[in-house]
């Protein structure tokens, strides 16, 4: 990951540089420090409210239920003892994931990634599922993509939608299928 | 946002303050405290988002993606994907608002209902951040490597833009 940040912005300093776009390029450096801020300003402000609205479930001792339904979905892949407050996280993540909430998804992926951390081997193992079917990018309304053609004066907006619930389905198993079959090289090697 | 997830935000804030109130002796201060580890968080992962901004910024505007579409675009048409949405397919796993740019731009050079627009759309839909959800994940948890989660990640997006572009 490291390596790869820095592969990638050699690139673009040499694209900006031979296609002599180097007033852009510095300004888009000198920029990105605000962008970064104001970029976490806003995570830090969903962080902030649904951090505090996760806390009340944990003093009240009702994430049993929540943490349940994650754990019987999730448990196949994981196949690690986790602690309970850990799936909750995971489950109020991918909840919000399903629901296009992005602003309070990633606060409870983040809650959920910090107790996974604290958990040892079968933590990693947690974070892993965690990470792949977020980035496998389910959602089950595509509702700014479908905004956004409408603004564009798209005659059927709507028309995405069968066809994004399929391929993030696709990519999806795409996804589960790949860890299984590397976790059993793994075994074997 | 659509009212079924509103409805869904409000049920939640009203369970939680329902909680507080039944069993978290009153929820204020347990909302304080999940407040402040949620700020302290968002701290600590400010230093990982400026190194992603500085890499998407110079992406953007320096024709890194532009040499890229170049070289990819005959692979693309060979596997049936429309070479001029690949700006907005190369751009969705660093940035969310990047991507949604991109998508914009393709629809109003292309047409809103026309397939290339359509593949965008449903490249940009059923995909996540991939390279920003890692960041930002892995440096709160202060997890420096984990194997197999880019590689996963990076080959079940490519086949979700594959079926993207075999539906539309």
């Amino acid at each position: 990951m490291r390596r790869v940040w820095g592969i990638l912005l050699l690139l673009a300093v040499m694209a900006a540089l031979g296609f002599r776009r180097w007033g852009e390029g510095a300004a888009a450096v000198l920029a990105a420090g605000n962008q970064a801020l104001n970029l976490g300003m806003t995570l830090m402000g969903g962080m902030m409210v649904w951090g505090g609205l996760m806390a009340i479930l944990q003093e009240s001792g009702a994430m049993g239920p929540v943490s349940r339904w994650v754990r019987r979905l999730l448990q196949p892949l994981v196949r690690r003892e986790l602690s309970e407050e850990s799936w909750a996280a995971m489950g109020m993540n991918l909840a919000a994931n399903l629901l296009g909430l992005g602003n309070a998804a990633t606060p409870f992926g983040i809650r959920a990634a910090q107790l996974l951390a604290g958990q040892g081997e079968s933590g990693l193992r947690g974070l892993l599922v965690l990470l792949v079917i977020n980035n496998s990018g389910l959602e089950l309304m595509p509702s700014s993509v479908m905004t956004l053609r409408q603004q564009a004066g798209s005659i059927a907006p709507g028309a995405i939608w069968l066809p994004t619930l399929a391929a993030t389905g696709i990519s999806t198993l795409v996804a589960v299928v790949l860890l299984c079959w590397t976790d059993r090289r793994e075994k074997r090697g | 946002m659509d009212s079924v997830a509103a409805a869904l935000v409000l049920g939640t804030v009203g369970g939680m303050a329902l909680l507080g109130l039944w069993k978290g002796g009153g929820g204020y201060e347990a909302f304080l405290r999940g407040a402040r580890d949620g700020l302290h968080t968002g701290v600590e992962i400010l230093p990982a988002l400026a190194a992603m901004m500085l890499l998407i910024g110079l992406i953007r505007v320096g024709g890194l993606a532009e040499v890229l579409e170049g070289l990819l675009g005959p692979l693309a048409e060979a596997v049936g994907f429309p070479r001029e949405a690949l700006t907005v397919l190369l751009l969705r796993p660093l940035s969310g608002a990047g991507s949604l740019a991109a998508l914009e731009a393709l629809m109003v050079t292309q047409g809103p209902d026309t397939r290339a627009s359509m593949v965008g759309a449903v490249v940009v839909g059923s995909s996540e951040t991939i390279f920003y959800t890692l960041t930002v994940y892995l440096s709160a948890a202060g997890v420096k490597k984990l194997p197999r989660a880019l590689s996963i990640s990076l080959i079940s997006w490519l086949a979700g833009c594959l079926a993207a572009a075999w539906l539309c």
